[in-house]
């Protein structure tokens, strides 16, 4: 890269703000998913947004490509550097800006972490309730950027749904306000379109993020049952009483075992499935919804339904489930993790799918996943220095994800395109939507120089995705 | 599929179509667009008209496109929560299939029987539940639009939960039927409430009913509604120094038991006692929360958007100017939320030129209070000396920019979204 630009990108974000040495480089090579890699040329670390708006706008003088990143937890590769020398990381944009619990909202820079924001306004009783499992390290920015879910979403819903505004810089430089603290702002919804966007319209620098007040009660079951259908079958039943948990989380034999022998919860090691079952709210609504819910398991054969006794055992339970996939390394070398959605009432069939398929490639298939909104994650072990084994990986995660769009559902509910999923777009939209899509980036980023190759396949795409490998929490 | 008789029905602002057309089918629509299109006709996408009022002027009128006969249950799973519906389907006659089974969809903007899926989603209309459920927005999953040029194209999709490309349905969401012509849309629904209690309380001054507001809102208590009116919600008389609270609560009988227990604790010594509305007056004071943006007679209808914390100065300072300037407002505020629907009465005392000065003096204050005004309704002839959106600010080239990709032509709408989009 021209040493003129890394001097002025220096004079903007500062020395220590700036990375080029090679080794420190490749921390920055990819993000949770790790089959492709790519190292950028120079990574710059800005601290507000007069520093971005000042980076981008050299590069976009200079014509020079740029992705954003915010803690690389990301799943699709959607802060992968594809043709882009430059990285910007939101690492050192960490404040809070702005608290204001009467209008219930704060403002937080892009690289501010997911939890911090609920940590911040906890002892006043307030949460910000998307709560994606790798919230001890996600960003904020980055959940916009992916739409983020997370366990609780089933009641809470995601994060657009909780984010006011949003002030961007395009990838001309401009600073951009979308949105903001008031309710129904004037024009186009901009901010809910650039949400789930990916860091592909410009780089998003600080979020207004809605307060929720903390429930004031909660039930969390753990329900065993002998068979995935039932439990399957109990999701599909709860729903159907009318009850709206606030989480509804399956796991798997393979996983009990695998997250039994990481934290020592307690979990049956020989049961068939385990049903999170999380309700919050009013003290006084839950009971009858404890009533019903317990009912619905029953019936449906559960051996045991265990209630958290108290807050330390909820939290220990929550840990297992957030951290599941951090125990998956005990099953197999390698695991590679699909993100598909059906409509809640094909869960019992897509498993069963999930199930014919583990046989007819002879993979072992553990699922933990969001049972309650059809958010699937099935994780198809493997390892890598096997190559049969692992194209048969491939594969078998390709059925899956058709199965998925058979059914009526989506690539992915929370984990994003990125460069990942890229290829299995037209599998649910028509090369019309896809030229909307293109359409409206270009509005906002028509030189497609602010992270390029996401999202929309292009016939001269030059990703090509050999072999599936990921690890990291979701 | 044209019928010329019914120009005179979805007349806006005075301004006639030369014809109005009812299609079928989604071809039907894809057919209209794409001969408007090619020959630069304006077309107007409507359901029964009930909400033309809002908007700015429109250039150019030729046809209106209504999708009432478009009303058709496409696909609905119950224990899916989740229903895709044909845009001119009514909520109400969507609430009565959805109710069948239990569920909802938890919005409730005003004149239901004439409201349609697809206008609601056009104009983000919401209701007083906007507080704890919050507005279609939220629960909109899929849209199938058609565009400008007659193409057919999707976003979202059917499942709750989603990310595989751009959110489409939030652009489309509010967007006024300026982008293109939304002919289906997926929305997840939820259990309808068991039960449902409605309380009022009258205060002398609107600080002390915020005050109250701010306390249950800050308390373990989840409020399904939070309304604030300067009115005798069943008079619908004015009365300008009195303000009542009006708080609902809606779910699980034992929450709602619950809830309509605590209230009475809450309540602090000096503040005045509570009413509580059963039967006939319940569904009253329902009715008139919901319907006041389009109800009884105004020179003014306008909707301001500020901080929570804003509304009890914005209501005092409209009160004490309104009644320098001789003129009688009414408001009623979504107080959780920070959006004030409010109301200018007729008055033969009212000039236009007094209207318009007050319009300029409410931008002002909107301003100062870092919120937003629009103008919901106002005589057509004084429409085109105001912005009935107001600034949109530093986002606007991009809106722009987002209007002249999907419809080059500038045949949708023409003139009646910000900026004269």
């Amino acid at each position: 890269m021209d040493s003129t630009l890394i001097s002025s990108l220096c004079d903007i974000v500062g020395s220590d703000g700036i990375v080029v040495q090679s080794t420190a480089l490749s921390v920055y090579e990819c993000d949770g998913y790790t089959l492709e890699k790519a190292t950028p040329e120079v990574v710059v670390l800005p601290r507000s947004t007069e520093e971005v708006a000042a980076v981008v706008k050299l590069l976009h003088k200079q014509k020079v490509a740029f992705v954003p990143r915010g803690a690389g937890t990301g799943l699709s590769g959607g802060c992968l550097p594809v043709e882009a020398p430059v990285m910007i990381g939101t690492s050192r944009m960490n404040r809070i800006v702005h608290i204001d619990l009467l209008d219930r909202y704060v403002i937080a820079q892009a690289g501010v972490v997911n939890l911090w924001v609920s940590n911040t306004v906890k002892k006043q009783g307030f949460q910000y309730a998307p709560d994606p499992s790798s919230q001890q390290a996600c960003t904020i920015g980055g959940n916009v950027a992916e739409n983020s879910g997370g366990p609780h979403t089933l009641k809470y819903g995601v994060t657009t749904n909780h984010v006011l505004g949003l002030e961007i810089v395009l990838p001309d430089g401009d600073v951009v306000t979308l949105g903001g603290a008031v309710e129904d702002v004037p024009g186009y919804d901009l901010r809910g379109i650039t949400i789930g966007s990916e860091g592909t319209f410009g780089l998003v620098t600080q979020a207004t993020l809605r307060l929720t007040r903390q429930p004031q009660a909660y039930r969390t079951f753990l329900a065993v049952f002998e068979s995935v259908h039932e439990a399957t079958q109990t999701v599909s039943d709860i729903i159907a009483a009318g009850i709206v948990p606030a989480a509804l989380e399956m796991m798997d034999n393979l996983i009990i075992q695998a997250v039994e022998a990481a934290f020592r919860f307690g979990f049956p090691t020989d049961a068939g499935a385990v049903l999170i079952v999380e309700l919050d709210g009013l003290a006084a609504g839950l009971d009858p919804q404890t009533t019903k819910i317990i009912h619905v398991c029953q019936q449906n054969h559960a051996r045991e339904v265990r209630v958290a006794r108290d807050d330390v055992e909820r939290m220990a339970l929550w840990k297992s489930r957030k951290r599941a996939f951090g125990a998956v390394g005990r099953l197999a070398p390698n695991y590679c993790t699909q993100d598909g959605v059906v409509p809640r009432t094909k869960v019992p069939e897509i498993l069963r799918v999930i199930t014919g398929v583990a046989e007819k490639y002879h993979l072992r298939i553990a699922n933990v996943f969001h049972a309650g909104d059809g958010n699937i994650h099935p994780i198809l072990l493997y390892d890598e220095r096997n190559a049969d084994e692992t194209g048969r990986v491939v594969k078998a995660g390709q059925e899956i994800l058709q199965a998925c769009v058979d059914l009526g559902g989506s690539l992915t509910g929370e984990h994003g395109i990125g460069v990942e999923k890229m290829g299995q777009m037209p599998l649910i939209f028509s090369p019309e939507d896809l030229l909307v899509m293109s359409q409206i980036r270009s509005v906002f980023n028509p030189d497609n120089r602010c992270n390029p190759h996401k999202i929309i396949p292009t016939p001269h795409g030059c990703i090509d995705v050999r072999v599936p490998k990921r690890q990291a929490p979701l | 599929m044209a019928e010329v008789g019914d120009r005179q029905q979805f007349a806006i602002d005075g301004l006639r179509p030369q014809g109005a057309v009812y299609p079928e089918t989604v071809e039907q629509v894809s057919q209209t667009l794409r001969a408007a299109d090619e020959q630069g006709h304006a077309i107007v996408p409507v359901g029964y008209g009930a909400f033309l009022h809002l908007g700015g002027s429109l250039r150019r009128y030729d046809l209106a496109l209504s999708l009432q006969r478009l009303e058709r249950i496409v696909d609905y799973q119950p224990t899916d929560m989740t229903v895709t519906v044909e845009a001119g389907l009514t909520l109400a006659r969507l609430q009565k299939i959805l109710g069948e089974h239990g569920q909802w969809l938890p919005i409730d903007p005003p004149l239901p029987e004439q409201a349609t899926i697809g206008g609601v989603i056009a104009a983000n209309l919401s209701g007083p539940m906007r507080l704890s459920q919050g507005t279609v927005r939220d629960f909109l999953i899929g849209l199938k639009i058609v565009q400008a040029d007659g193409t057919v194209i999707k976003g979202g999709g059917r499942v709750v939960k989603n990310v595989a490309g751009y959110d489409l349905p939030k652009l489309y969401c509010g967007s006024f039927g300026t982008l293109g012509v939304i002919v289906e849309a997926t929305v997840k629904v939820r259990p309808r409430p068991e039960a449902q209690v409605v309380l009022s309380f009258t205060f002398p001054s609107v600080e002390q009913a915020i005050e109250l507001a701010l306390r249950l809102l800050g308390s373990e208590l989840q409020p399904s509604f939070l309304e604030l009116a300067n009115f005798d919600l069943l008079e619908e008389e004015g009365r300008d120094n009195t303000y009542r609270l009006i708080v609902g609560f809606a779910g699980i009988a034992e929450e709602v038991a619950y809830q309509r227990a605590r209230v009475r604790e809450l309540i602090e010594s000096g503040e005045p006692a509570i009413e509580e509305w059963q039967g006939a007056n319940e569904q009253t004071i329902v009715q008139t929360l919901r319907n006041f943006p389009v109800s009884g007679e105004a020179l003014l209808r306008y909707k301001t958007s500020l901080l929570p914390t804003r509304v009890a100065a914005f209501c005092q300072e409209v009160q004490a100017e309104a009644g320098l300037r001789g003129v009688s407002v009414r408001h009623l505020a979504r107080a959780g939320n920070g959006i004030v629907y409010s109301r200018v009465l007729p008055s033969a005392k009212v000039s236009p030129e007094k209207l318009l000065s007050l319009v300029d003096w409410l931008r002002i204050l909107t301003k100062k209070l870092e919120g937003y005004m629009v103008i919901e309704a106002i005589d057509p002839m004084l429409k085109e000396r105001v912005d009935v959106w107001g600034h949109v600010g530093g986002a606007f080239p991009l809106m722009k920019r987002l209007k002249e990709t999907l419809d080059p032509h500038g045949i949708l709408n023409p003139g009646r979204f910000v900026g004269g989009i």
